[in-house]
């Protein structure tokens, strides 16, 4: 364990709503960029290719970037700043070009820098405390995928704030809307607020469940909701307005009771928007819009490609490009979703649907 | 993208614009006085002069509006029109009448009494071919334009029906959304012979709705490549290979998206060296166009995972001075799959014949064109492993982009598509 390590936890668990003023984050990002150069050596490799290195960046916002795709170099390449034998945990992306060989991997020692940013953000951002709730899982959990970091977040979310009550409502065969049909009249019976925590794809297909045999509840005040992963894979995406008027028609959850969750597992923090859609990084995260072409920050307003800076990403990259496209706003940015890819032209689409078919 | 042209009706068509109606006709017109093919190519050869003369006002304003539409440089569109109508004159079409269109001993020939031609993408002239072999068949034509290209075969219909509207009357170029079930099936009733391109998803749903005796010539998904072996490795074949690359931006079925060196590596690379200051120059000439969001992170993605291959000694990379101008990749490791866009070339080294057709496993049967450059004594060998790889045109690097459009199409003669043979016995 590194005392930056211990400066950042603590820079954690002081609280996702007490600001890191930008001098002290520009510090902390330059130090932490040293501790990767001088341990990691495919993103060293990659900082010399380009001529960066601790001793002339002298600027938080001009250390290299590591492309989410590059994490899908194969196990060969794996950026990581602890040696092989401490790589202890291995969270693997779901998106592939490649086949399942060509899933991004990402090998931590341990997660107290991932749970401290997690837990502290959670509970800032989807509890507005860290009273426990009883928590209704509709997602992944540690115990049943072990590569998803999403199915860790849950599991500890779950640990460190789940009230008595609460459970899991999804496995490898999918929603188990019985049980969940069960817990939420339990809760509505009770009178015990909820937190239902899940992917929006599982809760679209048990909202459409519940609506097509005329469920509905009224839970308790003080209940709330967190979706993740967008509402796009679904064979109607719904508008996210259309969809909070959904929740609220269903559980009796309003809107501002509602977030959106957008993390991914190359990131060990995560951003939660509220009904205006606004996606807010922690302290610990600067978040640039910038212009695909040239990689400088978007013009106002304009969309663009986002770069995180995440300082709990202390053991893989701190600098994560994306393909994700938003637009900077006041507190955050709005997420606009994945970069398509470039448009079908015509006949010569032989490739892109190579590609495709090895997705699919 | 700006709104669609106006359609280009037959002269003497006074109905609605509504495609099935123009279609309708159109299918009326066969029979009737109609230029023979023959005269039809001394018109159509007079017209493509004019387009093709130096300082043509109709290349220029088609220049004009593709630039201002696509994007993409104004002297690479005006040597692709420039060059395309030249090849179209009034003696090259007077061969294609004597070899292709001319009655046997014993034979009749009628032109197809509709033609219905489905267009896609956006590199100008692709498809245009089909629209001016249609008319010197004198086969009443329904062309239907790319929705990202509308423009040249808008404007090419117009200039025309001003310049001869006997030959313009059995032609109509008019739009409409794809997958129009109805209209779609309605068409494919009337007509006699459908050229299509597209996907293949959307050849699969036209084809579908086509009568069945209608002759069909779909031309789907297909990529290109470029063979280079050490003997080919010039810097007239690193000039060429840039030209092929950048026009059109690698748009076209027909542009490289790979580059097969057979030579050791360090040929390899200093092939890769050539072709860079290649791009580099001629980018000058032939600016890329712009590029959406989603393309330029495209190439984003294609060179970080370059970038960490050649950090890591696995490949190299050559990159131009302007935010994603152009890419060369080295990457011994890649195949198909690796192939970029939008100027962003992947150079893989094989050890010969065998090995390029393992790398092209993933695509196999959709080859299009490859261009060959390599020692006098290597072609034989080279050509037939192209050939029995499904390469349908060998053309040498810088010519790519530029066929023949008078040349068969994926193999196929679009000519033999557009007529009927009739026996005419005792």
């Amino acid at each position: 364990m590194s005392r930056l390590e211990d400066r950042l936890i603590a820079q954690c668990e002081r609280g996702a709503d007490v600001p890191l003023p930008e001098e002290d984050f520009a510090e902390l990002a330059l130090e932490v960029f040293r501790y990767q150069y001088e341990r990691c050596a495919p993103y060293r490799a990659l900082c010399r290719l380009r001529g960066a290195s601790p001793a002339n960046v002298p600027d938080w916002r001009d250390i290299p970037a590591v492309h989410t795709d590059v994490f899908k170099a194969g196990s060969a390449t794996v950026f990581s700043t602890v040696p092989p034998a401490e790589r202890r945990l291995c969270y693997r992306t779901t998106g592939t070009t490649r086949g399942p060989a060509g899933r991004g991997e990402i090998r931590l020692p341990d997660t107290r820098l991932y749970d401290a940013s997690l837990l502290s953000h959670f509970a800032a951002r989807v509890l507005s405390g860290d009273a426990p709730l009883r928590l209704l899982i509709v997602g992944p959990t540690a115990e049943r995928f072990p590569q998803s970091s999403l199915g860790h977040m849950l599991t500890r979310v779950r640990e460190r704030f789940g009230a008595p009550g609460s459970g899991v409502f999804w496995s490898e065969k999918g929603l188990q809307t019985g049980c969940l049909i069960a817990a939420l009249n339990r809760a509505e019976e009770e009178g015990v607020p909820v937190g239902i925590l899940g992917t929006t794809g599982a809760l679209r297909l048990f909202l459409d469940d519940a609506v097509e045999h005329g469920l509905r509840w009224s839970l308790a005040p003080g209940s709330r909701l967190m979706d993740t992963g967008g509402d796009k894979g679904a064979a109607t995406p719904l508008p996210r307005a259309l969809l909070l008027r959904r929740y609220e028609a269903t559980f009796d959850i309003a809107p501002a009771q509602v977030v959106n969750e957008y993390g991914m597992t190359e990131l060990a923090s995560q951003f939660y928007a509220g009904p205006e859609g606004v996606m807010q990084p922690p302290p610990w995260v600067r978040t640039l819009v910038l212009d695909a072409e040239t990689l400088r920050p978007a013009a106002p307003g304009e969309p663009g490609l986002l770069r995180h800076y995440d300082l709990a990403n202390l053991h893989t990259v701190m600098a994560i490009q994306t393909d994700d496209v938003g637009i900077r706003r006041a507190g955050g940015f709005e997420l606009l979703g994945r970069a398509p890819g470039a448009p079908p032209r015509g006949c010569s689409l032989a490739v892109e649907a190579l590609r495709r078919s090895e997705r699919s | 993208m700006s709104a669609s042209p106006a359609p280009v009706l037959p002269p003497a068509y006074a109905g609605e614009a509504a495609p099935l109606a123009v279609a309708e006709y159109l299918y009326a017109q066969a029979g009737k006085p109609h230029p023979t093919p023959p005269a039809a190519a001394e018109m159509l050869g007079d017209l493509h002069a004019r387009w093709a003369a130096p300082g043509s006002a109709l290349r220029a304003e088609a220049v004009a509006a593709l630039h201002a539409s696509s994007g993409y440089a104004p002297r690479l569109l005006d040597e692709s029109l420039r060059r395309f109508f030249r090849r179209l004159s009034a003696p090259r079409l007077r061969r294609v009448v004597r070899r292709e269109l001319r009655p046997r001993t014993g034979e009749l020939i009628r032109p197809a009494r509709l033609t219905w031609v489905t267009a896609a993408g956006n590199v100008p002239v692709a498809s245009l071919s089909a629209l001016i072999l249609a008319t010197l068949a004198g086969a009443p034509c329904l062309y239907k334009p790319a929705s990202a290209e509308p423009i040249l075969p808008t404007l090419y219909a117009r200039s025309l029906a001003e310049s001869a509207p006997s030959l313009a009357n059995r032609l109509a170029v008019i739009g409409w959304r794809g997958g129009d079930a109805d209209l779609e099936s309605a068409l494919g009733r009337l007509a006699e012979t459908v050229i299509a391109f597209g996907s293949d998803a959307a050849l699969e749903s036209l084809r579908s709705r086509i009568a069945p005796g209608a002759v069909w010539c779909g031309f789907g998904h297909r990529y290109s490549i470029a063979c280079v072996t050490s003997a080919g490795m010039t810097a007239a074949a690193a000039r060429g290979t840039a030209r092929d690359v950048c026009a059109y931006d690698q748009q076209g079925c027909m542009s490289p998206l790979l580059c097969f060196c057979a030579a050791d590596s360090s040929a390899t690379a200093a092939f890769g060296e050539r072709l860079a200051l290649a791009l580099a120059r001629l980018s000058r000439r032939w600016p890329r166009r712009p590029l959406s969001l989603g393309e330029a992170a495209a190439i984003r993605r294609l060179r970080a995972g370059v970038e960490l291959r050649a950090a890591l000694g696995r490949g190299r990379q050559w990159l131009s001075e302007e935010p994603l101008g152009w890419t060369v990749a080295l990457l011994p490791e890649a195949d198909l799959r690796d192939a970029g866009r939008d100027r962003s070339l992947v150079l893989i080294s094989v050890s010969g014949e065998d090995d390029l057709a393992a790398r092209l496993r993933p695509g196999e049967g959709r080859l299009s064109t490859a261009s060959l450059a390599c020692a006098p004594e290597e072609r034989s060998r080279w050509t037939q492993r192209l050939l029995t790889l499904g390469a349908t045109r060998l053309c040498a690097p810088g010519r790519m982009q530029f066929p023949n459009p008078l040349a068969p199409h994926e193999g196929r003669s679009l000519c033999a598509s557009l007529i009927r043979r009739i026996s005419v016995g005792r």
